[in-house]
């Protein structure tokens, strides 16, 4: 990310979110990205994974600068390239465990079998094997972000980006949650980039950015345990 | 797994998941569907039914018409036909006057003089009680219809009245096969047999009557179009059908009711549409987080929108599927609509018209739900993060770049309705003026829905006087965000505004006719009188007490133009679409002195001293025959030719029966033609019933016609046509109600959480009721308004531009829509929010 500027009106105001943000995750780092409550943390996920467009910058994702590409492209890319989890879990509720793990892989229209074999896997791998029919109403919150946490793995994106992924859980669920996360990173391989205010969960990444105001005060390597921060 | 069947699956489930709230949409397309299936349906069952039945329709394979008598020399030339084994049999078909005793005035009937033992060549008379016609039916005896009996106080047994004749009543006619195809229908109908016919007296020369020869061919042998060929040579003057073309003016009118009808009902489809697109709307408001993730998955927007493409297409087929079942009742009601004018057996179900039906249904909703669909383009992922947050407003241009896609989404839609529209109507300007009369309804529509939001928003704000709290949550319900007023408002005006457009064209039209004499002009007419009688009907006339003008007797000589300054009358090009100037027989008049509501246009009427025959000729026939005063027609009357000069045109200002005002001669060009009278009078309505009876014991083979009746008469089709036209208009309104109930519907549960946050401020459930009451009043009020003041401005143009008639403002009907179209607003609107009052408020708050 090059002087990355994300502004916009909210009523009659006009707010800055992000200012002038410079920002290089190397392929495979896991970075915690920390800050107050709206400091700009989710604005910032949202720019790398093409969810919104800047104001002004340049945002280059896994080699490919996406600032000015169009929704339908932009779209195309996430599927290929980007894993998303969501602090409200954001799963499908008219689609089961499974078929909102297998969401991804038919939006991109691969091979049914193939991809119905790995969703089954990944359900395995986060432990609800027995639960890949159930409906998401029929499922806990943590239940529900495991099945999201599947579902970010399917198509084994080069990147994956985590907002707050433990945000709504209790702190066993979250624990669980977490520990699948890493555990299915290491093992798929991905760039991670995690937005949280949980200092437990920062602590394990390898590099910690600090967000105020919109722009970024620290970004250092991780050698012990997480900064403090205002949390939420 | 392939996108398609992800789209499928999830489109299917949403719809279920979503059924109730869908479920109005559904009514709403079924009710435009309905409409349409029916009428179509029943227009094509109908015409197989001519088509089917059209020997029996006919009671022959063959039928002359005209309007004089067979001459000896027409009969004989029939005879090599009969030698083949061709039958043929005549009816005569003529009005007259029926007392029965001296109980009431005596009644206008039509008569239909048969030959019973051979009439009708094809289906049955049913009598009641039940004979066969040649037994009951003798030169003593009629048959009458259920009507005239009523009337009449008739029953089998009973004794009546016609011309100078007495006669035995032997049944009720229950059905009479060919009663569509007759002549002269104006009356209620009395079957007698030619015998019968002579002993009333009623057929002298130059009484007005219609003749049908009916034809039967043997099994084999002649052929029809041969048969048919024939006829036409030996009766050049008649109307000559065959059992093939069905009934030619029959088939036409059904043509052009069942084109009328089904615009009609593609109203009230296009009504039930919109009410699908704002369900579509307002379920993907509800659906922006499913969009997000699914763009956030990487979803692109088509194949999001294809998921609602579907989603929408089992909308329409639902809706279309009930609408076919619906259809099936329509089209059983339509024979009991009309059962005054037509006696249909069993109409048949059509799975074409059913599946025409259906496909209509989803594409005319497809169309509609086009905007909110291309909407699912501009959804942005990020919001799922922040969806509160609004973008910085674009520049202007960039507005107006973005309303691009709305303008030419709005382009496709009217430009399919035209399509549809043309394809029902089978004309393709027909479609054009269809969709350009919707497009300015609508727009008109949606910007006073406009006004009234804004009016309203600014009332509250600014209303110097603080409103009662019911007044200002009703209105301010209106404009709430996520409202569809202007969808609400706009279908049920279109509903409205039809409904009582036809409701005031058919008040102004007959009230046209009732007023179209000017004062002093005649209301009762006496035709068929004899020469013999003439001067005895004069000095009965004479003697009347009570007459408001001078009574007049005129002579009706028949005669048959057949050169108009040379060139043969056949040869000239007529304009105009009702024919009837055609070299056939005709009775004209002569007058000595210009009538008072005679005007004259061009020329000048004739002195006293005229040394040549001469003639007036209505605008009418100048403007149809392209005659001009100084032209010279040339006329044949039994047998001898004559010249006539014009010398004027004239117009009529009031109406004339009994004589043909086209052609008005001096008394010298029409001397020695022998003469058949007819005579006008006025006279206080009320003192027309006892005049009839009098006239009727004095002169019992005059035929005396009122007015009144014949507008009474007038006024019957009238209202016949008129209440087909709403039953199926009445969609459309009940297509605007369903969608008011949708939308009241698919904001359920922001009311819910509304009513809950006022019950806990201690709002009690009559507050809740009021103010509720006010928003679906306001509306349907507001549409009510709308809709009369629509329709009194089309009903205006089409009376003045297009009729030729006056137009009179009436405020009663559109005060009756307004409070009408409130109360249905208001019932529907309950319809679709009785649950609300009765959850309790937790159970509503812990939901959130």
């Amino acid at each position: 990310m090059r002087a990355v500027t994300k502004t916009i009106d909210s009523g009659a105001r006009r707010v800055e979110i992000l200012r002038g943000i410079d920002l290089d995750v190397a392929a495979g780092e896991y970075v915690a990205i920390m800050g107050p409550s709206g400091s700009g943390k989710s604005t910032l996920l949202g720019l790398i994974a093409g969810l919104d467009s800047p104001t002004s910058g340049s945002i280059v994702l896994d080699g490919d600068e996406i600032t000015r590409l169009s929704e339908d492209r932009l779209a195309g890319l996430r599927g290929r390239k980007v894993g998303f989890v969501f602090q409200s879990y954001q799963l499908i509720p008219t689609l089961t465990a499974e078929e909102n793990v297998l969401l991804p892989a038919e939006l991109a229209g691969e091979n049914g079998r193939g991809a119905a074999e790995r969703a089954r896997a990944l359900l395995d791998k986060v432990g609800l094997a027995d639960r890949a029919a159930h409906y998401p109403v029929q499922l806990s919150g943590g239940e529900q972000q495991r099945v999201a946490l599947a579902r970010a793995f399917m198509r084994k994106p080069p990147v994956l980006l985590a907002d707050e992924p433990t945000g709504n859980l209790d702190s066993a669920s979250g624990r669980q949650v977490l520990d699948l996360l890493l555990a299915l990173n290491r093992s798929e391989g991905a760039t991670l980039v995690l937005v949280t205010h949980d200092r437990d969960l920062a602590g394990c990444a390898s590099r910690i950015v600090m967000l105020k105001d919109g722009r970024i005060v620290s970004d250092e390597r991780n050698e012990g345990p997480a900064p403090q921060d205002s949390g939420r | 797994m392939t996108p398609h069947s992800i789209a499928w699956r999830m489109a299917w489930r949403e719809a279920r998941a979503s059924a109730p709230k869908f479920l109005f949409v559904i009514f709403g397309v079924a009710a435009g569907v309905g409409a349409l299936t029916g009428v179509r349906g029943f227009s094509a069952a109908f015409h197989g039914v001519l088509k089917r039945e059209a020997r029996t329709l006919m009671a022959a394979d063959l039928t002359v018409r005209q309007f004089s008598e067979p001459t000896p020399e027409q009969l004989a030339k029939l005879e090599p036909w009969s030698q083949r084994g061709v039958r043929f049999t005549r009816i005569t078909e003529t009005v007259s006057m029926m007392g029965a005793g001296e109980s009431g005035p005596p009644v206008l009937v039509s008569l239909k003089a048969v030959d019973p033992r051979v009439y009708p060549f094809y289906g049955r008379v049913t009598l009641d009680p039940a004979r066969p016609l040649a037994e009951a039916l003798t030169a003593d005896s009629i048959a009458v219809s259920d009507d005239l009996a009523v009337r009449l106080n008739l029953a089998p047994g009973s004794r009546v009245r016609l011309g100078s004749a007495d006669f035995t009543v032997c049944g009720i006619v229950m059905l009479e096969p060919d009663r569509m195809t007759g002549s002269l229908n104006i009356g209620p109908r009395v079957l007698i047999t030619r015998a019968g016919l002579d002993r009333t007296g009623l057929m002298t020369f130059g009484s007005r009557a219609s003749d049908r020869l009916l034809f039967k061919l043997p099994p084999a042998g002649v052929d029809v179009v041969r048969m048919r060929d024939a006829l036409r040579n030996i009766f050049p003057q008649a109307q000559v059908a065959d059992y093939r073309e069905g009934n030619p003016f029959l088939s036409r009118s059904l043509e052009h009711s069942t084109t009328f009808l089904s615009l009609v009902s593609l109203i009230a489809l296009i009504v039930g549409a919109l009410g699908v697109a704002t369900a579509i709307h307002s379920h993907l408001q509800q659906r922006l987080d499913t969009i997000a993730i699914l763009k956030c998955l990487g979803a692109r927007s088509g194949q999001i929108m294809r998921i609602y493409t579907l989603q929408t297409m089992l909308l329409g087929l639902a809706g279309g599927v009930a609408g076919v079942a619906l259809g099936a009742g329509v089209q059983k009601l339509f024979p009991l609509l009309l059962s005054n004018y037509f006696q249909l057996g069993g109409v048949p179900w059509s799975s074409a018209f059913a599946l025409e039906g259906i496909a209509t249904g989803v594409l005319v909703t497809l169309l509609f739900t086009i905007p909110p669909l291309v909407a699912i383009r501009r959804v942005k992922p990020a919001l799922i993060f922040r969806r509160d947050m609004a973008e910085r407003k674009p520049a202007r241009a960039e507005r107006m770049r973005r309303l691009l896609p709305a303008a030419a989404t709005g382009a496709v839609i009217f430009c399919g309705i035209a399509g549809v529209a043309a394809w029902l109507a089978d004309s393709p300007r027909m479609g054009a003026y269809f969709v350009g009369g919707l497009a300015a309804a609508f727009v008109v529509l949606a910007a006073v829905a406009w006004l009234l939001l804004r009016g309203l928003r600014l009332l509250l704000r600014w209303s110097p006087v603080r409103l009662p709290v019911v007044l200002r949550h009703g209105m301010a319900n209106i404009y709430r965000p996520g409202h569809h007023a202007t969808s609400v408002l706009v279908a049920l005006g279109i509903g409205v505004m039809f409904t009582l457009t036809i409701y005031l064209l058919q008040s102004s039209v007959l009230a046209e006719a009732e007023s179209a004499a000017p004062p002093g002009s005649p209301n009762v007419f006496l035709i068929n009188i004899t020469p013999d009688e003439s001067a005895a009907v004069g000095q009965f006339l004479d003697s009347q007490k009570n007459l408001q003008s001078k009574a007049r007797l005129a002579p009706l000589v028949s005669a048959r133009l057949i050169s108009i300054d040379g060139r043969p009358a056949g040869r000239f090009e007529r304009r105009g679409a009702h024919d009837d100037h055609g070299p056939h027989a005709r009775s004209v008049t002569w007058l000595d002195a210009k009538p008072a509501d005679i005007q004259v246009l061009r020329g000048a009427w004739w002195s006293a001293n005229e040394s040549a025959p001469v003639v007036s000729i209505s605008e009418r026939a100048a403007q149809t025959w392209g005659i001009r005063p100084g032209a010279t027609l040339r006329w044949q009357a039994l047998g001898r030719e004559f010249d006539a000069r014009v010398v004027a045109v004239h117009r009529a200002a009031s109406l004339r029966m009994g004589s043909d005002e086209d052609f008005i001669f001096d008394r010298a060009a029409l001397a020695g033609f022998p003469a058949q009278w007819f005579g006008t009078v006025r006279m206080p309505p009320k003192s027309v019933p006892a005049f009839q009876r009098e006239a009727f014991r004095r002169f019992p083979t005059v035929t005396v016609i009122n007015v009144a009746d014949v507008l009474e008469i007038a006024q019957g089709v009238v209202d016949q046509v008129a209440l087909v036209v709403r039953f199926i208009s009445l969609f459309a309104i009940l297509a605007g109600a369903i969608i008011l109930a949708s939308t009241v519907a698919g904001t359920r549960l922001r009311r819910a959480r509304e009513a809950a946050v006022l019950k806990t401020l201690g709002a009690r459930r009559a507050t809740l009721v009021a103010i509720f009451s006010v928003e679906f009043a306001i509306l349907g009020g507001v549409a009510g308004l709308m809709g009369g003041g629509l329709a009194t401005v089309f009903s205006r143009l089409l009376l003045t531009r297009l009729l030729d008639a006056s137009f009179n403002f009436e405020f009663l009907p559109n005060l009756a829509a307004i409070l009408l179209t409130m109360s249905l607003a208001v019932a529907a609107g309950w319809l679709a929010s009785l649950r609300i009052l009765r959850r309790r408020p937790l159970e509503i708050l812990r939901d959130e």
